[in-house]
């Protein structure tokens, strides 16, 4: 994907999209602050913690039947008063 | 922000009952799944300690979702009024939490995504997966610390 490099003051602000506002707060120092205005159906979130969770949603995804199985024995040994 | 309840679920479907599953819309995707909005909720054992969260669109894909009250006791989540809209929940009592889990190679290793629990709103059937980003919360929690 292409990048678009703009140059903001704080206080100043890009579009993203028809209803995606990002402000740029304040910069002090190495640290730069945004305030992200978006609806509801736009997830925002630091990169990191978003590529964290793909990574375990994906592993988490479709454990085998054996893996459940195995869990559940666990959860539920044999002589317990549930199945 | 408002607390969550985190226990077991009181009344759900059990995977061998002959009914139809309501049909539960996340509000937004899960991270990593773009275009999946469409789940069941199937409990996977008769004490409710295991569900699977199961794609309508995508046969087959299904994530392993737990209760977390009997796993961490101590975990209490809260969810922004903004998410708590977006679910249509009118009282918190009407959301069910419920943490993903991955397997791991044994189940001893098993863990479960605290910093990102599943919320569904019973009522409205909507569903998120709350991230809770500034939290410090674990995404791999061991499921059975004992």
């Amino acid at each position: 994907m292409p990048v678009l490099v703009l140059t903001r003051r704080p206080g100043e602000s890009i579009m993203v999209g028809d209803d995606v506002v990002v402000t740029v707060l304040d910069v002090r120092g190495d640290v730069v602050r945004l305030g992200i205005k978006a609806p509801r159906s736009v997830q925002v979130h630091r990169e990191e913690v978003y590529r964290e969770l793909q990574r375990v949603n994906q592993e988490a995804a479709s454990p085998s039947e054996g893996a459940v199985q195995a869990l559940s024995r666990l959860l539920h040994p044999p002589g317990s008063s549930q199945s | 922000m408002t607390k969550l309840p985190t226990g077991v679920p009181a009344e759900t479907v059990a995977d061998d009952e002959p009914v139809d599953l309501p049909v539960l819309q996340l509000v937004a995707p899960l991270p990593g799944f773009a275009e999946e909005r469409r789940f069941v909720l199937v409990r996977l054992d008769d004490d409710g300690m295991l569900y699977a969260l199961s794609s309508i669109e995508t046969p087959g894909l299904r994530f392993l979702v737990a209760p977390p009250a009997p796993f961490f006791p101590g975990y209490a989540p809260e969810i922004d009024d903004e998410s708590l809209e977006a679910l249509g929940a009118s009282d918190v009592e009407d959301l069910l939490v419920l943490v993903m889990i991955t397997t791991g190679d044994t189940p001893q290793e098993a863990s479960a995504n605290l910093m990102a629990p599943i919320i569904i709103a019973q009522s409205t059937r909507r569903a998120v997966q709350l991230v809770l980003g500034g939290s410090g919360l674990p995404v791999r929690a061991p499921l059975l610390s004992g």
